[in-house]
């Protein structure tokens, strides 16, 4: 009962503080994710006039209604061209970055789509865009399964679009998939840099020799630490949130979506605050816990797929981005910022992978604090 | 009285370095002990071990009869410390600061506002109760800390160098609080680096040296190691200061100290009349005087008899040796 009263009373301290500094605090929460999601969210958002061939072998209303909601948007410009091999030469030599083929069926779907999609990856941003868009037109006519798409190697043969597989990425843009990222990297930066740096303090300024030599127990500073920046990072996902919103980002699942964002950020800031103790109990000056900051924390949140996903990261990235306990959160944010779902396989893995994280460093955490105390 | 701390052949290593050697021990309760020493002689490494911020390498603590080392809850629900650095809550108000600690030292919540209060009402802060106490004087933030550290209404407090940086009249407001809580009934156990304030303040006091107590007794006592005659102190040019040391050992016998250009000798209560007979002896040698004089023996002249070194030159060589919480 005791350990419970102290953590709160550490926590009610940090909170205190934290609330004697709320303008700055709130200044400091707002400003980089704001910058990022401004500047950043310019690698989805500028992409227009995108060179698309189209071949319409079904020639009905329906195929020639599709090609004009393809041009009717800013993002493609649409060339029609009469058969499926010219148009593969033009996307071989760079005139256009697309091939869609309208096939005989379509717009029905006798168990193969009747969309085929070809494109080359160079821009990975205008893939992420203008795909889904693609996708989208398409499924004003008909069935999702319609569309199929594939990387078009010119050296390689077409393969068989039965053998291709869908697409499955954002439904959203890379401005809400970037959303996402920035919600996991305001948790970094207010749990990883903020307990570390607040613990250095308080040790070189002597608060913590005062907590000490009162007979409250010594897990209550970490434990009321760690509730505080589960806490904090409320505040900051809510401020991110709001900016995100007011710059025309959207949570495809809505009042629910928040609250899993929430839930899945405090599980979140609870890791991150673990680190962050562990590193601050092996480190005697700030200077040297900035520079894990900046090393290992950054990094943290690139391996994680704060901005680029990790599918296209070289392997061995991809491999540490499986011990990143940020990876899990993102991956929950993702599914509720752009999907609008949050199956139960994903809640299983994610919610269950930070658990076991948050407590691991959490114990570490307690225990190497201890022993720095002699 | 009863001993309310009684250490027992402590000793505490940091590695290879002893900063605490074997030192035993008792505090009464009622009065004002002075531990006193240069920097880094140990005061501070021994503070910690009763605090239990420290576990001692060997030797027992008694807090009011209980062994500490199971007893830690206990004894530190009666004590109290202000340390120099003492640290109030640069971004909570006064009142918070004083809560906080309240919550800390498990104070029963109906009893916290009335204490805090009169917390603040002793500690003249009852106008800046909701001021930030970074925003306050040095003098403030101290009187706020003692008053945060007397919160739980500890038995003893402990004062690590209650008054290093203070000025003369916050430094004296400070020694009259001291006194105040004494004669309340606190007993109170300081570490000072300052001589004078061992002298003024203390019942009895402790002279430690390289983690070693050197002597022991009340102020009276401790300064007759000094000698019961007066200190004879001589100041020469350098060149000189071994001429002289010589004369006097050879013409009147006495077994001089000599630091820098400063010479000191004791003269016996007898022997105080061959103060003149020294002097006129320098004037025949024509050996230029900057200054001479008698004085009582002060815990300076304890310290370079026992010492061999002033406390200045010690705490100086000691500088780099100071041991505070030890974080690895």
């Amino acid at each position: 009962m005791s350990l419970l009263e102290d953590s709160i009373s550490i926590y009610k301290r940090e909170m205190a503080i934290f609330m004697a500094n709320l303008r700055t605090n709130v200044i400091r929460t707002a400003m980089f994710p704001l910058v990022i999601l401004i500047f950043f969210s310019f690698l989805g958002a500028a992409i227009s006039n995108v060179p698309v061939a189209v071949v319409n072998y079904a020639n009905n209303q329906q195929s020639t209604q599709l090609i004009s909601t393809l041009s009717a948007q800013n993002l493609m410009q649409v060339k029609a061209v009469t058969n499926q091999n010219q148009a593969l030469s033009m996307l071989s030599a760079g005139q256009v970055n697309f091939v869609i083929v309208i096939l005989p069926t379509f717009p029905s779907n006798n168990g193969s789509p009747s969309v085929q999609v070809y494109y080359n990856n160079i821009e990975y941003s205008t893939t992420a865009e203008v795909l889904p868009a693609i996708q989208g037109d398409v499924a004003l006519f008909g069935p999702k399964s319609n569309f199929q798409s594939e990387e078009y190697l010119p050296s390689a043969p077409v393969s068989d679009p039965s053998v291709s597989t869908p697409i499955t990425s954002a439904s959203g843009g890379y401005d809400d998939f970037l959303f996402s990222g920035v919600i996991g990297m305001i948790i970094v930066f207010s749990s990883l840099f903020g307990a570390g740096i607040g613990t250095l303090t308080d040790r070189q300024g002597g608060n913590i020799k005062a907590f000490l030599i009162t007979p409250i127990n010594k897990s209550a500073i970490i434990l009321g630490k760690t509730l505080f920046s589960a806490v904090q990072s409320i505040f900051s996902v809510f401020i991110v949130i709001i900016i995100g919103i007011l710059l025309g980002n959207s949570i495809e699942m809505g009042v629910l979506g928040i609250v899993w964002i929430l839930f899945l950020g405090m599980l979140l800031a609870v890791c991150m605050t673990g680190i962050s103790i562990i590193v601050a109990s092996r480190m005697k000056n700030m200077q040297a816990f900035q520079i894990f900051g900046q090393t290992i924390g950054l990094p943290l949140w690139f391996i994680s797929g704060g901005i680029f996903p990790v599918t296209s990261f070289p392997p061995i990235l991809q491999a540490i981005s499986v011990v990143d306990p940020m990876t899990y959160a993102l991956n929950g944010f993702r599914f509720v910022v752009l999907e609008g779902v949050f199956p139960l396989a994903s809640i299983i893995t994610d919610v269950g992978v930070l658990c076991i994280f948050a407590a691991v460093t959490t114990a570490v955490a307690i225990a190497l604090f201890k022993s720095t105390i002699d | 009285m009863a001993d309310i701390i009684k250490i027992e052949n402590l000793t505490r290593k940091f590695g290879d370095f002893t900063a605490v050697n074997n030192i035993s021990l008792s505090i009464k309760e009622g009065e004002i002990f002075g531990l006193l020493g240069p920097n880094g002689a140990g005061k501070t490494t021994t503070i910690n071990m009763l605090l239990t911020l420290l576990i001692p390498t060997s030797g027992k603590i008694y807090i009011d009869g209980f062994e500490l080392a199971e007893n830690h809850e206990r004894a530190k629900q009666l004590m109290g410390l202000m340390t120099q650095e003492t640290v109030v809550e640069a971004d909570l108000t006064a009142w918070q600061n004083l809560d906080l600690f309240a919550h800390l030292y498990h104070i029963p919540e109906k009893e916290q506002a009335k204490r805090i209060y009169e917390a603040l009402q002793e500690a003249d802060l009852t106008n800046f109760r909701d001021k930030k106490a970074g925003t306050f004087s040095g003098g403030m933030q101290r009187r706020l800390g003692l008053v945060r550290a007397m919160l739980q209404e500890p038995k003893i407090l402990l004062l690590d160098e209650p008054t290093t940086g203070l000025d003369v009249q916050n430094r004296s407001t400070m020694w009259t609080r001291i006194r105040e809580l004494n004669k309340k009934g606190t007993t109170i156990l300081l570490t000072t680096q300052y001589l004078e304030e061992a002298d003024e303040l203390c019942d009895r006091l402790g002279i430690i040296d390289h983690g070693k107590l050197i002597a022991l007794g009340t102020p009276s006592e401790v300064k007759r190691i000094a000698g019961s005659g007066k200190v004879l102190e001589i100041t020469v040019n350098l060149q000189d200061v071994q001429k002289v040391v010589s004369l006097l050992k050879t013409k009147f016998g006495l077994n001089a100290t000599a630091r820098t250009e400063k010479i000191t000798a004791v003269l016996e209560k007898d022997k105080e009349d061959e103060f003149a007979s020294i002097s006129a002896m320098l004037e025949r040698q024509k050996i230029p005087v900057l200054s001479i004089g008698l004085h009582l023996p002060t815990l300076d002249d304890v310290f370079i008899k026992l010492t061999g070194a002033g406390m200045r030159d010690a705490s100086g060589e000691m500088q780099g040796g100071r041991t505070n919480i030890r974080w690895r």
